[in-house]
């Protein structure tokens, strides 16, 4: 087996998984949520109001993470179905199952204050343009690999269905991207990317910035505690489950 | 006290801006809170009687 | 990597372009349907239907508002500034972003002068963000008068 190879292999244990990520964890939910706390306070207070918007533009350092956020979780669940139907990893399915509920949230998240955002600058909670259209099948595909989930009988065969599904709506990603480009639509275009130029001042920009990192790193604080705990439930026959328990019960007390 | 007064109103867009922000936190706050809550419940589960089942590996 | 695992790659690799390839196709010959509003070239040119309900799209040209004797009812050009306009008529409360050289969009038809008689306005703004008092020096270099009303809805 190649050098490669070997390295996917462990990464498909779910008990090597499962003990290396544990510092990871509170790294990951300390640093998530001192950036949420820095940016939401930067962006509520600190941060100018827009010259035409006035306060209402400050919604801006909730709705563009979070609609960001809601994308990159999609394309995440598509490249572990690829890596679960390819090479049956387990972990990858684990990783779908817990990512679909917390992406769908997130989504309803960008949804809602979307809408939020709307009333007071366009006039209306939502119009069916396109980017609006597209983001709310999003949802609905988060929601759909939930209902999948549960609707056929068997893991393997439930998890590889998934998969399918979350790999075809993949497609859905760019047109969300791409749908202030390509057709007239009442949302702007994109404010918020790190290949382009922003297209606001820097006292506007940092805090978006800041909360854009907050949300990806609380937000993959919370899948990597959900994929852990998804891995002690489905291993929970195992003897290193048990050792782990015991020494859980023994050790902390928690 | 005034000042905050108008930090609440934020020029009459109070309404949205705290809904906003109110609905995020709320939702990053269930969602943080069921791992914790999930890990409990196995804990609670499982670790009472660690040998229930004859080993399988 | 195997045969065998080459061939699932393969496989989903082609269920995947076939999906964006239908989507494409399909998102193509929908693509008038897809576009939510008439630009003002489209509304001009004939192509948006009168006497039926439809969305059009444009520019607030400068000076073009316009206030009836009661107060309620407007009227105001939109433009996309490259030579087709059309006239709008509203009664009804404007959006706060409403002002000349704002994008707006309107619902409602076009009637037998090729006037839009519009039901509902909302405001299209862009994605560029900026604080009042950097605005106001936009402003002022570009010589246009400056909102006094600008960021303080």
């Amino acid at each position: 087996m190649s050098r490669l190879g070997a390295f996917v292999h462990r990464l498909g244990s779910p008990r090597w998984f499962f003990d290396m990520t544990k510092p990871w964890l509170a790294g990951l939910a300390i640093i998530g949520i001192a950036l949420l706390i820095v940016g939401t306070v930067w962006g509520l207070v600190f941060a100018p109001e827009d010259y035409q918007q006035g306060n209402s533009f400050r919604i801006i350092y909730v709705h563009v993470p979070t609609a960001h956020l809601a994308e990159a979780l999609y394309l995440a669940m598509g490249v572990a179905g690829v890596v679960l139907l390819v090479w049956r990893m387990k972990l990858a399915d684990m990783f779908i199952a817990v990512t679909a509920p917390v992406g769908m949230a997130i989504t309803g998240v960008a949804l809602l204050t979307g809408a939020i955002w709307g009333k007071p600058t366009w006039g209306a909670w939502w119009v069916w343009d396109a980017r609006t259209t597209s983001v709310l099948v999003l949802f609905f595909l988060y929601l759909g690999l939930m209902v999948l989930r549960e609707a056929i009988p068997g893991r393997e065969r439930a998890g590889r269905a998934v998969a399918v599904l979350a790999i075809v709506g993949t497609v859905n990603v760019p047109i969300i991207k791409y749908s202030v480009d390509w057709w007239l639509t009442l949302h702007q275009p994109s404010s918020f990317s790190l290949t382009e130029q922003p297209t606001m001042p820097v006292e506007m920009w940092l805090p978006l910035l800041v909360n854009v990192i907050g949300f990806y790193c609380s937000v993959a604080a919370v899948v990597l505690a959900g994929l852990r705990n998804e891995i002690l439930e489905r291993e929970s026959d195992t003897v290193w489950v048990r050792d782990w328990l015991q020494r859980a019960q023994s050790g902390s007390g928690s | 006290m005034n000042d905050f007064m108008t930090f609440l109103q934020m020029g009459g867009h109070g309404l949205y801006v705290w809904l906003a922000y109110g609905i995020a936190w709320a939702v990053l706050i269930v969602l943080a809170t069921r791992p914790i809550l999930a890990r409990r419940r196995f804990l609670a589960m499982h670790g009472s009687c660690p040998e229930r089942k004859g080993s399988s590996e | 990597m195997n045969t065998r695992r080459r061939n699932r790659l393969v496989a989903i690799v082609f269920v995947l372009g076939g999906t964006a390839v239908t989507a494409a196709l399909v998102l193509t010959a929908l693509d008038e349907n897809i576009n939510l509003f008439y630009p003002p070239e489209r509304v001009v040119g004939g192509e948006a239907p009168a006497g039926v309900t439809i969305r059009a799209g444009g520019m607030v040209a400068d000076g073009s508002v316009e206030h009836d004797d009661s107060g309620l009812g407007v009227s105001f050009v939109l433009t996309d500034y490259q030579g087709s306009d059309f006239v709008v008529r509203y009664v009804g409360i404007l959006p706060d972003l409403f002002r000349e050289g704002q994008g707006i969009l309107v619902t409602g038809e076009l009637d037998d002068e090729r006037v839009f008689q519009a039901s509902q306005v909302l405001a299209k703004h862009d994605e560029n963000y900026m604080p009042p008092e950097l605005a106001g020096i936009a402003e002022a270099e570009s010589s246009t008068p400056p909102d006094p009303h600008a960021g303080a809805p």
